[in-house]
């Protein structure tokens, strides 16, 4: 462990001492990711990802939208009937299956990012909340956080998405208000531990203000595991929004998204595999480059975790 | 256990249970547009009789009142009417119930066999070959779309080797009068036994695909906690008396490497309910799965607001049962 | 002259790290004679539980057993098929650990883990319906031997609801209940109250004598050994520097390590006396140069300690890993020892005029050493 861990701090040196702290194990956990060559090229796969979303329109070789019927379920480049300016061959209106899948990421990294910010931001909130104020505060976060267990995520956002209707912030909304959850528990578990240490007391002490201590001390100590669990969780969500789109409850067409984008090829299967493929193969490269990317994140960040 | 303690945590499920219920009730105030007219559809009707409609259906009560009202409805399963069936949504539902179990069923089977099976195999034969595959292809599975993986599946299994069927409960010849709806005992009451060989041709795809990402998840739990089990001293003390290996591993370290595991596999049939949607629409499967997402289409409300009930609350009741066998497997945990 | 029940033979576990080998094992020699106590003396560290891990074949990967020999009953453990030596753990051979909280299995209960042990080994019990019921009732005659009062209910609880004390002799019961030819005690009192330390102990020392089974007593407490065991052994960094009878060795200690630890403890007769701890820490058991372990801490240290320092015999059948010649001092207290010593009246007489050859001189003359005596045979072959 790093020095900054072990050493008391004065009272007066408190909240200088606390973000010390912070940042120096923050610096040591960072090394220690990098160190990990997996689970920093799972990263760069999802910073690929990202890039991709953002400079679709440069890199997609047609129009995700153009449909050419006389190019329906063109098989792909390799295949015959196929040809090389359509590698991963066309859909049943005849759009580039690689063009589309491109775009696709747009919808996946968005949801997944915006999802796991809002989490993050209201469960942090609510987590600190819960653990530095207890009391009622803790009780009611409590049960609503039990009730919202009693949910299975999937049935939650599809009943969601069958009363609000389609599209993209209904998605989000649809998805965060379970996903909140368990950033929330980490944090509260999180807060009831620092909220007895020195530092916290010593600045209660002096007589800082309850948001300067939940913000100033206690949050920068939180921030690690909230990190860790919230990466984590990004792959549960692109799942999540990949199912809600493939039900046809999530983006609507002819917006892309890898789930309705298999769901079209379904009718298809026979002759036309490549077309719920590909798609899917997206979702399996970016989820599973997100999971190694957070367990290499997590064995850095929590040390109690680590093997 | 004693009944008192059973009753006590019984009694902590009836706020969630409440809650729950609220969230539902709510979620369906946030529906678009007249109930009633949902209701009634294409169907004409006059001011009047909507206005009867409106009564009937008790919504020109206050909030609380219709609260109440729904609740009592929901405790005694009436849950109105299914305008789309022309039945009672209790009576569509509870046709559906039994495909959807046994569905459920095979796939909770498929997990925990496989998921604690590969778990345990890769912690004891820690870094072996059988623990990197086991390992590499659990990570693979819990990064896998489940819908995916079910028409990965039929392509393969359906389409391309034409071994298996692509989507139903069983083929028309194989079709027996139904009992109790669950077609593994429908079949073997009729004394068909071709008909129940058919009938588990068409589960398989289903319940492996469905399985699939519980397994994955319960496998890495289960490697985990069995490699915490495998390095405490009570297995060093359990070798040192010289029993059988068998009886160190499944005894003494996975006695104990269960505990975790069940917690974790109650919640992840969340995983399981929640895939019955996906997993019914892939394979066509005739279960509540593919009723609600039907609904949803229909604009049948009353018909997903009872199914969204339902599986919450069987949610909850499969998280209550984990709990008494987790105090059963644990016995330093008193409930 | 008897021979030992377990002989120890240059025993080397190592254990391999991501940083490096880690020597926690390198080359015991030890061995227990046939009813006697021996008690293994060392700090955290120094190997004493890895050797007797090693001798029962429950070291855990990373750790292996590299080399060495371990000779029990006329056969090598070392070279046993896994089956053997199974069979004979727990029948032959029983430990207890440190701590019988986490030694006994928390989700079953005591009936079961005392009654698993005497089925898997008693070949008295009657075949067929009654075998079960005869192994429980040897595990209430044992539970009710080693003094668990209610034992008949108590069976039944699991081990967290016993206190303290009660676990260990639960856990000592179960090490007991094939009563094993040696019983070894790794720690028994370290995880317990000081009242109940004694009579844990006490309970040790009286099964010995009621089963004539001979113990090995690892303690990291030097005044637990020194009351209890006919003959201690020191251990410091994965090798013994000492051995001898208790009483000898504590009255006049040869190796400064020994020498260092008796100075660090208090003293209740003489209260007042200074209590100089040892300089300096355990090395780090990677990468060890092929010199003396203690060289670093060593008051005595000498230009002669940078070679590989042998367990040599100083009479008294005590051997100790020092060089006397770094110290004439000590070499004149050895040989006026020895002179001191009728030898007549001691039966090891020609081992004994052999050690102190080899205590002068190591590399005089190995063929003349095993010749004479085995023990100066280990004692050269160790200096090799």
């Amino acid at each position: 462990m790093t020095a900054g861990a072990v050493e008391t701090p004065r009272p007066d040196a408190a909240p200088e001492a606390a973000r010390a702290r912070a940042q120096s194990i923050l610096a040591a956990n960072l090394r220690d990711f990098l160190a990990n060559r997996l689970a920093v090229g799972s990263a760069a796969v999802v910073l690929l990802f990202a890039a991709m979303a953002v400079f679709a329109p440069l890199i997609a070789p047609h129009d995700p939208y153009a449909s050419d019927l006389f190019r329906r379920l063109q098989p792909p480049g390799w295949m015959e009937g196929g040809e090389w300016a359509y590698p991963l061959g066309c859909d049943a209106l005849g759009r580039d299956i690689l063009s589309r899948a491109i775009y696709g990421a747009r919808v996946s990294m968005t949801i997944g990012v915006a999802v796991m910010l809002v989490a993050a931001v209201v469960g942090m909130l609510a987590g600190l909340a819960a653990g530095y104020r207890r009391g009622m505060t803790d009780v009611v976060i409590a049960r609503v956080v039990d009730v919202l267990l009693g949910f299975p995520y999937l049935i939650l956002a599809i009943g969601l998405m069958a009363v609000m209707g389609p599209g993209l912030g209904n998605i989000v909304l649809a998805l965060a208000i379970k996903e909140w959850v368990l950033p929330c528990r980490v944090v509260r578990a999180e807060t009831l531990a620092a909220r007895e240490m020195d530092y916290v007391e010593a600045a209660r002490a002096l007589g800082a203000s309850q948001r300067h201590i939940m913000l100033r001390e206690i949050l920068p100590n939180v921030l690690s595991p909230l990190v860790v669990v919230s990466t984590f969780r990004m792959a549960t969500i692109i799942i999540m929004e990949a199912s809600l789109s493939f039900l046809g409850l999530g983006v609507q067409p002819p917006v892309p998204s890898w789930g309705s984008m298999v769901a079209d090829g379904r009718q298809f299967l026979i002759g036309a595999w490549w077309v719920s493929t590909f798609p899917g193969v997206m979702i399996l490269l970016l989820v599973l480059a997100i999971n190694l990317a957070s367990q290499g994140l997590r064995d850095a960040f929590d040390p109690r975790l680590r093997r | 256990m004693t009944p008192v303690a059973l009753v006590e945590r019984l009694l902590q499920l009836v706020p969630v249970l409440l809650g729950i219920a609220a969230v539902v009730f709510f979620m369906m105030a946030l529906t678009p547009g007249d109930p009633v007219e949902l209701m009634l559809g294409d169907a004409l009707a006059t001011p009047e009789q909507k206005e009867s409609l409106r009564r009937d259906m008790g919504l020109d009560r206050p909030a609380p009142e219709r609260f109440a009202l729904f609740l009592k409805n929901a405790a005694t399963g009436e849950f109105g009417m299914s305008f789309h069936h022309r039945r009672p949504v209790g009576q569509v539902i509870l046709e559906r119930v039994p495909a959807t179990v046994e569905l459920t069923l095979a796939s909770m089977l498929i997990a925990l066999v496989l998921g604690i099976g590969l778990g345990v195999l890769a912690a004891v034969k820690r870094d072996s070959w059988i623990d990197r595959v086991a390992t590499v292809t659990s990570l693979v599975g819990v990064s896998m779309p489940g819908f995916w993986f079910g028409i990965l599946l039929i392509l393969l299994f359906a389409v391309a080797l034409g071994v298996l069927p692509v989507s139903g409960r069983i083929g028309y010849a194989g079709e027996v009068p139904f009992v109790t709806r669950f077609l593994l005992v429908d079949t073997l009451i009729a004394g068909r036994v071709d008909s129940f060989l058919d009938a588990l041709r068409h589960l398989l795809l289903p319940a492996v695909t469905l399985g699939l990402a519980m397994a994955a998840f319960l496998m890495r739990v289960t490697r985990a906690s069995m490699l915490e089990a495998l390095a405490q001293d009570y297995v060093t003390f359990a070798e040192a008396k010289g029993i059988s290996r068998a009886r160190v591993l499944f005894r003494h370290a996975l006695k104990n490497a269960l505990i975790p595991t069940v917690t974790v596999a109650a919640i992840e049939t969340g995983t399981l309910l929640g895939g019955n949607m996906i997993v019914e629409t892939v394979f066509g499967w005739p279960g509540l799965g593919r009723l609600v997402v039907e609904g949803i289409f229909t604009r049948n409300y009353p018909l997903v607001q009872a199914c969204v009930l339902l599986y919450a609350v069987t949610y909850v009741l499969l998280n209550f049962c984990a709990d008494l066998l987790y105090a059963a497997l644990n016995p330093r945990v008193r409930l | 002259m008897t021979a030992p029940l377990l002989a120890i033979r240059d025993l080397r576990t190592w254990f391999h790290t991501r940083q490096g080998v880690v020597k926690a094992v390198d080359g015991v020699d030890l061995d227990v004679m046939p009813g006697e106590c021996l008690g293994v003396v060392g700090e955290s560290g120094s190997g004493k539980s890895v050797t007797f891990l090693s001798v029962l074949g429950l070291v855990k990967p990373p750790g292996r057993v590299e080399a060495g020999r371990v000779i029990f009953g006329g056969r090598d453990l070392a070279k046993l098929p896994p089956d053997e030596l199974r069979a004979l753990r727990g029948r032959d051979i029983a430990i207890t650990l440190q701590d019988a909280l986490t030694a006994l299995n928390p989700a079953l209960r005591v009936e079961e883990q005392i009654v698993e042990t005497i089925l898997a080994h008693d070949r008295d019990l009657p075949p067929g319906r009654g075998r079960s019921a005869a192994a429980r009732a040897k595990a209430l005659e044992m539970l009710r031997l080693v003094g668990i009062p209610d034992a008949e209910r108590r069976m039944h609880d699991y081990p967290h609801q016993f206190s303290g004390g009660m676990r260990q002799r639960v856990m000592i019961t179960i090490a007991l209940a094939c009563r094993p030819k040696l019983l070894i005690a790794d720690e028994p009192t370290t995880a317990l109250d000081v009242t109940v330390q004694a009579q844990v102990l006490a309970l040790i020392a009286r099964m010995r004598r009621a089963l004539g089974m001979s113990v090995v007593l690892i303690s990291h407490n030097l005044g637990v050994v020194a009351r209890y065991c006919d003959r201690i052994a020191l251990m410091y960094a994965g090798q013994v520097v000492e051995t001898g009878p208790t009483r000898a060795v504590i009255a006049a200690p040869y190796h400064p390590y020994t020498q260092g630890l008796l100075r660090s403890m208090p003293l209740l007769s003489d209260p007042d006396r200074p209590i100089q701890p040892i300089d300096g820490q355990v090395p780090d058991l990677i990468d060890l140069e092929p010199e003396c372990r203690f060289l670093p801490r060593c008051p005595r240290a000498a230009e002669i300690c940078r070679q590989p320092v042998p367990l040599l015999p100083m009479g008294d059948a005590r051997l100790a890993a020092v060089d006397p010649a770094a110290d004439s001092n000590e070499g004149a207290r050895i040989s006026a020892r020895l002179a001191a010593v009728d030898p007549a009246a001691d039966p090891n007489e020609g081992a004994r005029i052999s050690a102190r050859l080899a205590a002068v001189d190591p590399a005089a003359d190995p063929n003349e050493g095993a010749r004479i005596s085995a023990r100066l045979a280990r004692c050269v072959r160790a200096a090799a």
